[in-house]
């Protein structure tokens, strides 16, 4: 990883961090940066402590710097707007410009995660033409015990299958989370799903004297998840979900979509002719 | 009743709760007599699925826990209004609904299923548009069936009548430590206007005499405190231990309905509710886990049940969101809309320069620090729900998919123009109803104290309603909410007041302080007239009304704890002109204040009622610091009474999770060591004894264990009641330093300062003999 005194872009050096602590990882994550940004289309997972939303808008601002949209997905309240703000104020460039291309959705319960990224997100990135998504906290809301866990899991299935769509449409996705062991201890099994589906995995660790940004897992032969969600076992007396879309009541929203839509009963590998 | 006919019973719908073949509904007639009766009843829900699974759910019924038949049918998607093909899966044992929901949720996403996670009481209810304590014309056969009824009243209506209830006090007969806290109770129970302690020291005893008291008294409401999560579970638990039948139920062949306690997150911090303990046929509310009951008594409860068609035992129980919420379920069904079992819309994707501007609360100006006269302070009427029902704001008519218009001020949100929202047509009529009881407790003050109070507490009841429904707009968990629709309230609410002090300022008033919904205005010589001209001009042009509150002869804004040179927007205490004091965010209105040192502010506050403005309360001051020094020389002679000293925490998390030293820490440890377990969320009571621990590791005792030979921590109190003196005289130029100076308690903390008063003998559980809650046979 390069130790460099300047950002990824030489026009941009990372700006103050609000920890002090993240200096060095901002740093050292100019890699990071480059990997993601060329060329499109891949999923990448940075987790860590909670620096690594700090980091991640800093990327975002990065590619924004570069003149794209960035679409953020918030399922743990992490977007921080001010710290785009102080990117583009360090670059001296206008924040206005800034805030106007990185658009921004936050879901407080799985379910609102899941419409947001299976229904909106696949729209929102056609519509503003922006191939770099943020999803932080993907799986916060995961971890509600409110929400049982055979539908957690039904629905990251659905998650990943659309994040891997959208990889596959040239989309590239950063999933930023912390590290954290949570209770009950059977839904530390969703990050491990989500670790294995990612095309590389970053850790961000921070200590009080030195701070790295570790590369934990290169690209994998991740085979890509259907919609039908085979890769991942289905829960105990879980079936076929593949004919399902969560945005039933958006039927106009359908019209315009590019994905494919397989009708019910379709054998799988052979999607239908809806488009 | 003879074979073949029937009976017509005029009297109220008492209570609802499924049984296998329906629902049983109890009547309660004119005449006194009560009903158990049976209404044929079978549940659905709706799945909405392609054709294929259509078909799939069909097949799966076979192997489902309960009968179930299926009916093709439209209704109503609330967002797009679109209708939606639908299958309606009947249950025909109601006692299986929740089972036949989770066989489904096996097989079909959380997505396809609406109107599935209602409880049976509720849906029978919305579905026959009946609603607890309806008076009507009910006809039963003879074996109890319930045939059909005529209602002579209505849900919306305002003046309706109420059976009479005769009701049964339970309660520990010691109110000092609750319940909760102690191993031990003595119980006594009240009807009648008498008192009976159960004095008995065997178990089954007590048990044959509640029993005795309770076939006596026959009560229609059993009313306890902490009779759901001490009470009765462990006076049912003692019946099953000891084989004594109890007559807690009125139905014989029902049992309890209960439900765990439970510890969850709420605006930051964690709290605790008590599980509930329902009975059958006969209602059981507990005084201390009923929000409604404490704030609006039984009149407040009555109100809401029929208002919002939950039976009054859950109502009695239930968060103020769940009543809204019913009041929306209820809409759904009367107007065949489809509700969501899991609410998933989620916040739209917008640009963060649009999050920024949107992502904002009411407005607030924060006002000068100090005393201030000829202040007046003008309120905006319910101003949330005004704007919610007046604006038509609501989840699905912002940025709704018909009508362009950029109504919302600053955001340019769109509002529906073609349909009115689930959330105005809901909370309609709750506005006019705390309006309409608002006036009839007016007309009826010093007049009729009886409906002067009946009509005070239907409006509380009514007025946390408005209070909680828009932060539920926003709730995670709201049926029916969405971001955008909070958003938009707040956009038009700032658009208010901004209103508000234009028009103020261009009348040579000066905005001295506002917040969200209310203005404090400064003219000087300016009349009640000229304020309430001033609040007919505001309402015009805001388009909500605003009313005079009052106008002060003082009022003071504190300073801030944190910087001493700036206020808090939710600190004030004032004196109106008509004698009334209004304080708010201060030591003598917070709960985690000792009593002692509220009595002592509030009698400085009280001395001060007589200034008539500035001035006067400066001249003041010499009275004030010999009330605030008083108080103090007995803090500091020890003699202070310790039960006025306790201080009130809620724990965060469980007694052994906390790694820290703190207070919390060691008193709900020490309680723990009592063999009372304390969930996340519940209050601890203690004295302190030594704040900094350095002479004993007990730094306080739980109340439970105290005795007024422990004493209490001299310094820590003191300092206390300083800083409550500081908030009153800080702008006079008193601050702790220099009231430590004139009081003369400048002595440093010492080792050993810790006052034991003379023996005045023990307090606590140690008092109370009676072993109800012993295991059997222990003495």
């Amino acid at each position: 990883m390069s130790m460099g005194g300047h950002g990824a872009h030489g026009r941009y050096p990372p700006p103050p961090a609000p920890h002090s602590s993240l200096a060095r990882p901002v740093l050292q994550a100019e890699e990071l940066v480059q990997r993601f940004s060329r060329p499109p289309g891949k999923v990448y997972l940075l987790y860590g402590d909670r620096p690594v939303f700090d980091l991640s808008m800093n990327i975002a601002s990065a590619m924004l710097a570069e003149g794209g949209h960035v679409v953020v997905a918030d399922g743990g309240n992490r977007f921080n707007a001010h710290a785009v703000i102080r990117f583009a104020q360090y670059g001296k460039r206008n924040p206005d410009d800034f805030l106007r291309r990185i658009f921004v959705s936050r879901s407080f319960t799985c379910y609102q995660m899941e419409q947001t990224i299976v229904n909106r997100l696949p729209e929102v990135c056609r519509k503003q033409q922006a191939n770099t998504v943020l999803i932080l906290g993907l799986l916060d809301t995961f971890y509600d015990e409110q929400a049982p866990f055979r539908e957690v899991r039904q629905i990251l299935v659905r998650v990943l299958a659309t994040l891997h769509e959208l990889k596959r449409a040239g989309v590239s996705l950063l999933l930023a989370c912390t590290d954290r062991q949570v209770l009950p201890e059977e839904r530390n099994i969703l990050f491990t799903t989500v670790k294995a589906r990612a095309d590389r995995v970053y850790r961000l660790d921070v200590r009080p004297e030195v701070s790295r940004l570790i590369l934990e897992q290169e690209e994998l032969s991740t085979p890509i998840i259907h919609r039908s969600g085979n890769e991942v076992p289905p829960a105990k007396g879980g079936d076929r979900y593949g004919t399902y879309r969560t945005d039933l009541h958006e039927h106009h929203r359908q019209r315009d979509r590019q994905l494919v839509e397989v009708p019910a009963g379709t054998p799988q590998g052979r999607p239908g002719t809806l488009r | 009743m003879n074979p073949g006919t029937s009976e017509t019973i005029d009297g109220y719908l008492f209570d609802v709760y499924p049984s296998a073949d329906g629902v049983v509904v109890w009547l309660l007639s004119t005449t006194g007599r009560r009903y158990r009766c049976l209404a044929p009843f079978t549940p659905s829900f709706f799945l909405h699925l392609s054709d294929f699974d259509a078909k799939r759910a069909l097949l799966l019924g076979a192997q489902c826990p309960a009968r179930v038949s299926f009916n093709r049918t439209t209704h109503t998607e609330i967002y797009s209004g679109e209708s939606w093909d639908v299958l309606q899966v009947f249950v025909h044992n109601p006692l299986q609904f929740k089972k036949v929901v989770w066989y489904y949720e096996r097989f079909f996403p959380h997505f396809a299923f609406f109107n599935s996670d209602v409880l049976v009481p509720q849906l029978f209810l919305y579905e026959t548009g009946l609603f607890p304590l309806a008076r009507g014309e009910y006809v039963i056969d003879e074996q109890n069936h319930l045939l059909t009824w005529t209602i002579n009243d209505a849900r919306e209506a305002m003046d309706y009548s109420l059976p009479p209830l005769s009701i049964l006090w339970l309660r520990d007969a010691n109110s000092f430590v609750p319940p909760k806290y102690r191993k031990y109770v003595q119980l006594e129970v009240s009807y009648d206007g008498r008192t009976y302690a159960l004095e008995q020291h065997n178990p089954r005893e007590v048990l044959e005499t509640l029993n005795w008291h309770l076939h006596r008294s026959d009560p229609d409401v059993l009313i306890t405190e902490y009779g759901d999560s001490i009470l009765l579970p462990h006076i049912t638990g003692l019946a099953q231990q000891l084989n004594v039948p109890l007559l807690l139920n009125r139905d014989p062949h029902a049992g309890y309905a209960t439900t765990r306690e439970s510890s969850f997150f709420q605006y930051g911090k964690i709290v605790h509710k008590d599980g509930a303990f329902e009975l059958a046929g006969r209602w059981h509310l507990d005084e201390k886990n009923s929000f409604t009951l404490g704030e609006a008594d039984l009149e407040g409860v009555f109100e809401l049940t029929r208002l919002t068609q939950i039976p009054v035992q859950r109502q009695a129980r239930a968060s103020i969101g769940t009543s809204m919420s019913s009041m929306q379920l209820s809409w759904a069904y009367r107007n065949n809309v489809l509700i969501p079992a899991k609410k998933r819309e989620p916040e739209e994707f917008k640009p963060a320069s649009t999050l920024m501007l949107a992502d904002r609360g009411g407005l607030i100006y924060n006002p000068p620090l100090g005393y201030h006269e000829e202040v007046a302070e003008l309120d905006f009427v319910s101003m949330y729900p005004t704007i919610m029902v007046e604006r038509n704001v609501s989840p699905e008519t912002v940025n709704c998919r018909c009508c362009r218009n950029e109504r919302v001020p600053e955001l340019g949100y769109t509002i529906c123009e073609k349909r009115e929202g689930v959330i105005p047509a809901t909370l309609r009529a709750v506005v006019e109803r705390r309006s309409h009881y608002k006036r009839l407790k007016k007309l009826n003050r010093g007049k009729n104290e009886a409906e002067f109070r009946k009509y005070d507490h239907r409006q509380n009841a009514l007025k946390w309603m408005l209070v909680s429904c828009f932060g539920y707009l926003g709730y995670k968990n709201a049926r029916f909410g969405k971001i955008e629709a909070h958003e938009a309230v707040n956009a038009f609410s700032r658009d208010a007041i901004l209103r508000a002090k234009e028009v103020a300022e261009r009348g040579g008033f000066r905005m001295l302080h506002a917040i969200i919904d209310c203005v404090w205005l400064k003219k000087s010589g300016a009349t009640e007239h000229d304020y309430e001209e001033l609040a007919t001009e505001i309402g015009k042009q805001a388009g909500i009304d605003i009313s005079l509150e009052g106008i002060y002869r003082w009022i003071l804004f504190p300073a801030s704890k944190q910087d001493p040179v700036i206020t808090t927007a939710n600190r004030y205490v004032g004196w109106y002109r008509h004698d009334d004091i209004k304080i708010r965010g201060i030591e003598s209105r917070r709960r985690d204040v000792p009593q002692f040192i509220k009595t002592m502010q509030q009698a400085m506050l009280d001395h001060m009622a007589a200034a008539q403005n500035v001035a006067e309360v400066q001249a003041m001051l010499p009275e004030l610091l010999m009330i605030a020094r008083n108080h103090i020389a007995v803090l500091r002679s020890g003699k202070a009474n310790p039960m006025e000293l306790v201080l009130r925490r809620h724990i965060s998390k469980e007694p052994d999770e906390y790694e820290n030293n703190s207070i919390s820490a060691v008193v709900s440890k020490m309680v723990k060591a009592m063999g009372v377990s304390l969930a996340p969320g519940e209050m601890i009571e203690f004295i302190i004894l030594d704040q900094s621990g350095t002479r004993k590791p007990e730094k306080a005792k739980p109340l439970a264990l105290y005795a007024f030979e422990d004493g209490y921590d001299i310094e820590q109190y003191t300092e206390f009641a300083l800083k409550a003196v500081e908030t009153l005289l800080f702008p006079l130029g008193y601050d702790v330093g220099r009231l430590k100076v004139e009081l003369g308690v400048g002595a440093p903390r010492k080792a050993g300062r810790r006052v034991v008063p003379q023996d005045r003998g023990r307090v606590g559980v140690q008092t109370f003999q009676i072993p109800l809650f012993a295991s059997v046979g222990e003495p």
